[in-house]
Formats: C-alpha cells, structure tokens, sequence
C-alpha cells in the first residue's frame, strides 16, 4: 500500500461555507453512527461520526459553515482549531485533522475558492467534494472538474446531495488521501488565485435566470419592510399554532402513558417509601417534563423545515430591524419565540446567533418569556383575580406575556450596555438560495433535538424530582393532635356531619405533616424573606418548590391547602378551596394584592433549575446562570414587592 | 476578469443605490472583521452588484465575485460604507 | 426519622446519589488547556 494509507481512526474535517449541503453530505456519509456533541467552552455543536471502510476507520467532524479560516468569528476559530489539532468535540481528543474533506458549492464556486484556497495551504490531505452542480447548470454555470482538480491538486468528486451512491466512493478516498493539495501553488494573493482557478475551471453564462427571477419575485415579498412582518407574523403564527395544536395529542398519550405506569408500580410495589418515591416523584416528575417533548419535537421539525427553505435567513432579514434598538440581532427572534413553548429549546436554538456577545444576551434574557410551564400558574391567578370575568382574565393573562416580552428586551438592552457591551455586530447576512427542505433531514434534526432534551433535562429532572420528594416528606411526623381531637369527636357524630370532620381531620394533618417536612421547616425559615410580597408559609413553600419548575406551584398549595396529593385543579371545587384559603391566623392566602403580586413574580422570576443548567452549559459557566437566577429573580421580588405595597397602601383589599 | 463598462465617475454609496441598479463595488471602508467578513463572502473590490432591496436595510446580488448569484443582506451601517460606480442600465 | 424502614434509607440513598448526579450535571466541564490553546494559536497566527 502507498504511505497515504492511514490506520484506524483517521480524523477528517469537514468544511465548507454555509448553506452548501455540507451536512447533508454528512448525514449521507455518517449514516446512523454519528453523535452530537459541543465544542469545549462553545455553543457550538459538534457532529462527529465513526465510519468504517474497506481500507480503515474514519472519525468525520463536521465543522460549523465558515467563510474563511481567518476570520474573527467562533465559527472559523473552532474550524482552525479542529484543523490545527488544539480543539476537539468534547468526549474526543484533539489531534491534528488527517485529511479535509473540503465541500464546494459550484454555485458560488469563485467564493468557496477562496476558502478552499485556505484550507490547502494548511497541507492537510484534501479531498473535494463539488455539491449543487445540478443548480449550477440551471444557472449557466459549467464547472470543469478535470481542470479543477489539476488546479487544486486533489481529488474532486461531484455530488449531488440528494441522490445516487457517493458514500463508499467519498469515503475510500478520503481514507487514501495522501495529497497535500497545491500548498505552494496558492499564492499570497488568494483571492486573485481564486479567480484564476474560477476563471480556468469554470464558464458562466451572464444575465439574470429563471432561479434569480423567482427569488427576486420571493425576496421582494418576504423582506418587505412591512409586507415581510406580515408575512413573518402569518408565518410564526402558523408554527405556533401547529406545536400546540398537533402536540395536543402525543401530549395527551404521554399524560395517559405515564399516569398508567404511576398505576403499575404502585400495583407492582407494596406500600412504602419506595414505591411513594417512584410514583410520586419520579414517574410525576419525570412525566411532567416529558410532556413537553411533542412540542419540542415539532418545533425543531417545522424550524428545520423553514431553515433549509431558506426563509429563515429573510426573516432574520426582516427581525433585525426590530430588535437592533434591543442590542440584539434578528437571529435572536427565533430563540426567543421558541422560548414561549419552553426555555430550553429556546437556548439551544439560540446557537444559531452568529455573535458570542449577542448570542450569550439571547440566552440570558430568554427565560424572561412565558413558556408553557407558566400557564397553569396564570391560569390559577388570573381566574382568582377576575372570578367569572373571562375577558379580563384573557387581558391579564395577555399581559403576563407582554410583560416578560418587554423585561426580556429591556434586560436584553442593558445586558448590551453593560457586561456584553461591544460593537452589535452589523448585519450581514447571506440569503441563500430558496430550496425544497428535506424532510428526512428535518426528522433527524427534531430527532436529535428530542433525545438531547431527554437526556439533559431528563436526567437533572429526575434527580430533582427525587430530591423534592425526599425533602417533602421526611422527616415524618405523626398525626396533629388538633385532627386527632376532631377524629375523636367524629366517632361520637353519625352521619355526613361525621365524614365532614373526618375529611377536616385529615386536611389538618397533611398540612401538619407538610409542616414538619424539611420544606416545610425550610418554608417556615424563609417565610419571612417573602413576607413583603404578600407570600404566607404555605405561598412561600409554594415559591420554593417551584424554583424546580414553576408548574410545581399549583400541584404544591393544592397539596397543602386541601391535604389531597391527587388534587385537581379542573374539578371546580379546588379552584374554590383555592380562592377561599385561609393562611395560619385565618385571613385569606390569595387576596387581590398577593395575587397580583405573585402573578408578577411569578412572570418574572427565574424559576427553573433545567434551564439554569442548560444556561451553564451553553454559556459555558455557572456565574451565567447565577447571574440570570439573581437578575431575573430580584426583579421579579421588586416589581412584585412594589405591586404589592402599592395596592395595599391604596387599600384595596 | 476585466469589466468593460460604462463608468459614472462618482461611486456612491450602496443606500443611495435604487432597486434594480447595477454597479461595481470599487471601495469599502469597513475596518476589522467586519470587513473581512464582507470580502469572504464574496463582496470583493470590482465585484458586480445588483440592487435587490435598497434603503436602510439592503439585499445586494453579488453577480460576479462569488461565482454564481449569491444574495447578501446588509445593515445600513454597512452598506453606507460600500462605494459602488452604478452600471448605466441596459447591460 | 423512620430509621428502622429499610425502603427509607433505600430512597435516602437514591436522594444522596440524586444529589450527587445534579451537582454533577450542573458543574460544566471547562477544558481549559484547550482554549489557553487556542490563543496561543491566534497569536502565532499574528
């Protein structure tokens, strides 16, 4: 064999610009053996898969589309580092790239010289990869591939992304790929190399074709100052509609799923703590999380769909305007909206933000906006606010968003002022060319998508789910002396008057046990930090156990104020209990100032330990997350202490 | 590749260019990476434009200097900054 | 304390190894060699 035959493990980078069929080409190269990762201390992700040939094992990492190796962006500093060996996926360990794997897109062939001419120079072993040929002809443009591999030095082998057999071929020569590639020949002038390889490579015909007139007619529409709003508005209500509409339900079937394994284990199991720990807290927990992966699901499904059409690039386009006053770019929009349906796959869209300042900004105020896990908490404020008022329980409830919307560009405004002060990075944007999404492609992404939400938010909350039940039961205490007094008396009275007093009685004791509980020891030692909002014990336990996720609230005062673990806030008698809740000295829990009050708090406070851990993660560092917990949270406790004070002093009861 | 055009002597900038306008780009003076990031993606000195969207924000075709029809979205702080010599119509 | 139940010091355990696996999870992994690096690396390039 030649001495270019490398044995197993040969690392090969993947690079090209964006929007070429880079990953496309990947997907089709990797198959099913490929896994996400990130890049260290990035947000960026990293795609790495294992293939094997006939000639030897090859480890593919696809690179994040660059437009140069120089440049001074994330993007083209992990490419350089992955080339020069100094980064690596995290789980892999960083050595130099044996080969490249360098994908051209023959429709914007003199540009992707430019990069290609940079990437020969470092001396990797490259194998060229030539996609969008068929798009190429369309639009006049022959490429000569004879002369373009004599001029580059490498092997070319043109694909087409969407069809025929490229795998073995591709992959057989990137294992025996030995040329270093025309290292002296690329000038000091790349870009004049550039346009000399063009310009003996390739024949253009000139004039606009058919493909620029239909884009034309599109971009006109869609980037429209106002008409592209409209549009964009039409658009993203559509997909919104679709998540919540269609995620109905397999939301439905995961409820029903996991309220029937609750049921198999606790026929499985004996009585005892065990089997309270894995139906109470780990199948409620985990349950009540997993629920949301429908929407998850379908939103990087549809967001996918919309990306690879190349509408997503327009609407960027058309959003920048909007938030630039905000110091963030239009890429922000779409993380941001996601964060309605649920922060953490707003975070993790929010890799798509080209700039580490802006894009750290987007994570940090995300949260800021309602997700789905709120709405049960407004829904239970706003209808103790408005009783039989559903219009102005609507308007409340419509406000709660506006709200978090307005505190999340304004954080976001002095976060730009402040510590991500810099240049907003002006906006230049490539809109690519408008094509047919794959919806193979689409499924893999929302696939991925899904599994990295169940096995980040997955595995914390299930270990939260274990913690809060532990702490909100032990230590056990016996039953109140006060129900055993009522229970006594009940023995003497005959009839409904009886079962009344015993129901009485067990009301009392599971508020007395829940008490005693660790959380409810700690809730008692809190309470008084929560007092000037208007938060009593039960409220304040309430706070605190929906710092773990905010939907934990209304199932927490249930408990406490009815003493029924399976309380259920659609039975109207609960609501009921609600609003006629007593606090320790006999006055109501929810009176119009706490309510509002905790309404406030409750839009703004950062009340969910997933996303701080995904913030962490995906800003690289804890003092981010802490930062959005102190931010967020000490806002809300001011805003709410200040609504809380004002309608008292005003006198409204 | 040598352009044989007609030249208007003055370049202008890119926000005063009108939709539909053809030109060529002869000066940049955007410092930093911002630059260099406009050069990698395609918008290089005596590359051919096309107006596809002017005003504030602008949608310009890069006709040659990419290699194909690449459309580039720009900030008015950008575009303020590209010069162009408008192509006189007709070509 | 129901010391003399041994399904509570079964769910006692799984809290501890819960508690363990959170402080895990929410410590990122920092590699800091890699991007020192990495600046190098930039500023050879200079």
């Amino acid at each position: 064999m030649s001495e270019g035959v490398v044995t197993a493990g040969r690392l090969v980078a993947i690079i090209g610009n964006p929007n070429v069929g880079k990953t496309t080409l990947f997907n089709r190269l990797a198959g099913r053996s490929q896994k996400t990762s990130n890049f260290p201390g990035t947000t960026q992700e990293a795609h790495v898969a294992r293939v094997s040939t006939s000639a030897g094992e090859l480890t593919l990492v696809d690179l994040p589309g660059i437009y140069g190796l120089r440049l001074d962006t994330s993007e083209s500093g992990i490419a350089r580092g992955v080339l020069e060996g100094s980064i690596a996926p995290e789980g892999f360990r960083a050595a130099p790239a044996d080969a490249v794997l360098l994908v051209l897109d023959a429709t914007n062939l003199l540009r992707n010289l430019s990069l290609a001419g940079e990437a020969l120079r470092a001396g990797t072993p490259t194998v060229v990869a030539l996609t969008m040929l068929d798009d190429a002809r369309r639009r006049g443009i022959e490429v000569n591939i004879e002369v373009l591999s004599r001029r580059l030095g490498c092997e070319v082998v043109a694909v087409d992304a969407k069809r025929g057999e490229i795998g073995n071929g591709l992959l057989g020569r990137l294992t025996m790929a030995a040329t270093r590639g025309t290292k002296e020949a690329v000038g000091d002038d790349l870009h004049a190399w550039a346009e000399e390889v063009y310009a003996e490579a390739a024949a253009a015909r000139s004039g606009r074709s058919d493909d620029d007139r239909i884009t034309d007619r599109l971009d006109s529409a869609f980037t429209h100052p106002l008409l592209g709003v409209i549009v964009f508005a039409t658009v993203m209500t559509g997909l919104f509609w679709a998540i919540f509409r269609l995620a109905t339900y397999p939301m439905d079937w995961i409820d029903a799923l996991f309220a029937a394994m609750g049921g198999w284990v606790a026929d499985l199991l004996p009585e005892g703590a065990l089997q309270e720990m894995l139906v109470d807290g780990v199948i409620a927990g985990v349950g009540a999380t997993v629920i949301f992966l429908p929407q998850i699901v379908l939103l990087f499904f549809l967001l996918s769909l919309l990306e690879h059409s190349g509408y997503l690039a327009r609407a960027a386009f058309v959003i920048d305007r909007l938030l630039r006053p905000f110091g963030l770019p239009g890429h922000s929009f779409v993380p941001l909206l996601s964060g309605h349906a649920c922060a953490l796959p707003g975070i993790m869209a929010a890799r798509a933000v080209p700039d580490p300042r802006e894009r750290l900004a987007t994570v940090l105020v995300l949260p800021f906006m309602s997700c789905t896990a709120r709405i049960p908490v407004y829904v239970l404020l706003t209808t103790l606010l408005f009783p039989g008022k559903p219009g102005l329980q609507a308007l409340a409830f419509a406000g709660c968003y506006g709200l978090g919307i307005v505190a999340g560009l304004l954080s976001a405004l002095i976060a730009r002022r402040t510590i991500l002060r810099g240049p907003a990075r002006p906006m230049a944007l490539e809109l690519p060319s408008y094509r047919l999404p794959s919806l193979g492609y689409a499924l893999k992404t929302a696939a991925a998508r899904g599994w990295t939400f169940l096995r980040k938010a997955g595995t914390v909350i299930l270990a939260m789910s274990i913690v809060l039940w532990w702490l909100g039961t032990y230590p056990q205490s016996g039953p109140s002396p006060a129900a055993e007094e009522l229970r006594a008396t009940a023995a003497t009275v005959d009839g409904p008057r009886g079962e009344e007093l015993t129901e009485e009685a067990d009301r009392l004791d599971s508020a007395y046990r829940a008490e005693r509980t660790a959380l409810g020891r700690i809730g008692g030692v809190v309470q008084p930090v929560f007092e000037p909002i208007g938060a009593d014990r039960k409220l304040t336990i309430g706070i605190l156990a929906s710092f773990a996720a905010r939907e934990v609230f209304v199932s927490t005062m249930a408990v406490q104020i009815l003493g029924g673990e399976d309380a259920d806030l659609e039975a109207g008698g609960v609501r009921e209990a609600l609003a006629t809740a007593e606090r320790d000295d006999g006055s109501p829990i929810f009176t119009r100032a706490t309510s509002w009050s905790m309404l406030v708090f409750f839009v703004l406070a950062m009340q969910c330990l997933p996303t701080l851990a995904v913030t962490a993660r995906e800003a690289g560092g804890v003092k981010w997350a802490l930062l959005q917990l102190g931010w967020m949270t000490g806002l809300a406790y001011a805003l709410a202490l200040i609504v809380y004070q004002s309608i008292r002093a005003a006198g409204i009861a | 590749m040598t352009e044989h055009v007609e030249i208007k002597p003055v370049p202008v900038p890119l926000t005063r260019m009108t939709r539909g306008q053809r030109g060529v780009l002869r000066e940049a003076t955007i410092e930093g990476s911002d630059g260099e990031m406009l050069v990698a993606m395609g918008l290089r000195p005596n590359c051919r434009l096309r107006v596809c969207r002017s005003g504030q924000t602008c949608i310009v075709a890069v006709e040659t200097g990419c290699g194909g029809g690449c459309r580039i979205g720009l900030s008015r702080h950008l575009a303020d900054r590209v010069m162009v010599e408008p192509i006189a119509a007709g070509r | 304390m129901p010391l003399g139940d041994w399904q509570f010091w079964a769910v006692s355990l799984a809290g501890l190894a819960a508690v363990i696996l959170l402080v895990r999870a929410l410590r990122p992994t920092k590699p800091k060699n890699q991007r020192a690096t990495l600046t190098i690396n930039r500023e050879t390039r200079r």
